[in-house]
């Protein structure tokens, strides 16, 4: 009688802590779809652009992330994100840094905001995210990084 | 022995149980503005003045304090069946309301599903009052406009990087980018949860306002990680970050919450 009650009161305990946890996003490094390096001017510092395709993240399955390595030898996982941007495409490839070396441009479609505003579950529900026809260049500002 | 036991266990039951209660019991930072989702179309003239008659009278004690004209929230009458659980839909287009919003937009409002009741019960009783005390903290005094410039709240899908399902399969969550602030007298401000952004009053106001939301969680979500805090993308922020969340914040009503 005095076992069952105690693994009784051990399975409660261990249902109400398993209770306490919800799923939250991780990281996973597998969905990296773009890595790359940029050495900033006069330094040893360098940038890290990453660019990662998290799938269905709703009208914005692409992120991009600045991680400034000031003493550059880094490992860029564990390297502070200091400016991102989340996009419905990226156009991989074509990143690049302005000739005075102070912004890094990428090229991205934003999501179609009017589609995602309609609150459709067509919409919701659609596989491929839904984006905007129009491109538009992100500029990263790096004057500040590692200063 | 045996009967010791037994009663503490009793106890460790009743005790469970009590914190569940006390959760649904506790009244908000500022109770005056609870409100209910009950379900009514707070869209129509009738509903809101129903609405802020409700108001008024659950604050007859506070005969000094303003008697609001506007709902919190706009949801839909209607309770739609989702993949995994019930939701409404919130108007963030609505005149009536205080908290308005769009999909990746600072001025175009659109809809969202908000799962039915309990996060919408939520948002609608301690959103206006935690962005309040937090807009407070930096000079902003009765924001009498919040646009939330969000992104997406359902999106049936696991967390990523994980193989269990997001809050936002259950549309228990929504992903704050911007807050657009505007007080009585027309001044606006524009609070961003970039992490390129953290700094100053973004940073101010962000703190407070976690702080505030997660003190209106219930105990039972104090060991359940970053969902229950609105979980933003800074590391080292004042109460831990998620490198996933690095241009928005995480809200959410996670289900240890109830």
């Amino acid at each position: 009688m005095l076992n069952t009650i105690l693994v009784l009161t051990i399975i409660f305990l261990s249902r109400v802590t398993v209770a306490h946890e919800d799923s939250e996003d991780i990281l996973n490094e597998k969905n990296v779809v773009q890595h790359e390096i940029y050495d900033i001017r006069n330094s040893k510092a360098k940038i890290h652009v990453i660019v990662r395709n998290d799938g269905h993240t709703l009208g914005k399955p692409f992120v991009v992330e600045v991680r400034p390595d000031c003493k550059g030898d880094g490992d860029w996982a564990t390297l502070p994100v200091v400016d991102t941007e989340s996009a419905c495409d990226v156009s991989l490839g074509a990143t690049k840094m302005n000739k005075a070396g102070n912004e890094i441009i990428i090229t991205l479609r934003g999501p179609n905001k009017a589609a995602y505003n309609s609150g459709s579950l067509k919409v919701l529900k659609s596989e491929k995210p839904l984006c905007s026809s129009e491109t538009k260049e992100q500029k990263f500002n790096l004057a500040s990084f590692c200063k | 022995m045996k009967q010791t036991i037994i009663l503490l266990t009793i106890l460790l039951l009743g005790a469970c149980k009590q914190t569940a209660d006390v959760y649904h019991q506790t009244a908000g930072p500022n109770d005056s503005s609870a409100q209910s989702v009950d379900g009514n179309n707070h869209d129509t003239n009738d509903s809101t003045q129903d609405s802020a008659n409700d108001i008024a009278a659950s604050d007859s004690n506070a005969t000094t304090a303003p008697v609001k004209t506007k709902i919190n929230f706009s949801f839909a009458t209607k309770v739609e069946e989702l993949a995994h659980d019930k939701a409404v839909k919130w108007d963030g287009c609505s005149k009536n309301a205080f908290v308005k919003g769009g999909y990746d937009s600072d001025t175009t409002c659109g809809k969202a599903y908000i799962h039915y009741p309990k996060f919408a019960q939520h948002l609608d009783k301690y959103f206006y009052t935690c962005v309040a005390d937090a807009a407070k903290l930096i000079g902003f005094n009765k924001p009498e406009n919040i646009f939330i410039n969000h992104m997406g709240t359902y999106n049936d899908r696991d967390a990523r990087g994980s193989n269990t399902l997001s809050m936002h399969a259950y549309a228990r969550a929504i992903d704050i980018a911007y807050l657009n602030i505007t007080d009585a007298s027309g001044k606006k401000i524009r609070i961003s949860s970039n992490v390129r952004d953290y700094k100053g009053i973004n940073k101010k106001f962000y703190d407070e306002f976690r702080q505030c939301w997660k003190e209106t969680m219930p105990k039972s979500c104090e060991k359940g990680g970053s969902e229950s805090i609105g979980s933003i993308g800074i590391p080292s922020s004042a109460l831990g970050g998620n490198s996933l969340h690095n241009d928005h914040i995480h809200l959410s009503f996670p289900k240890c919450a109830g």
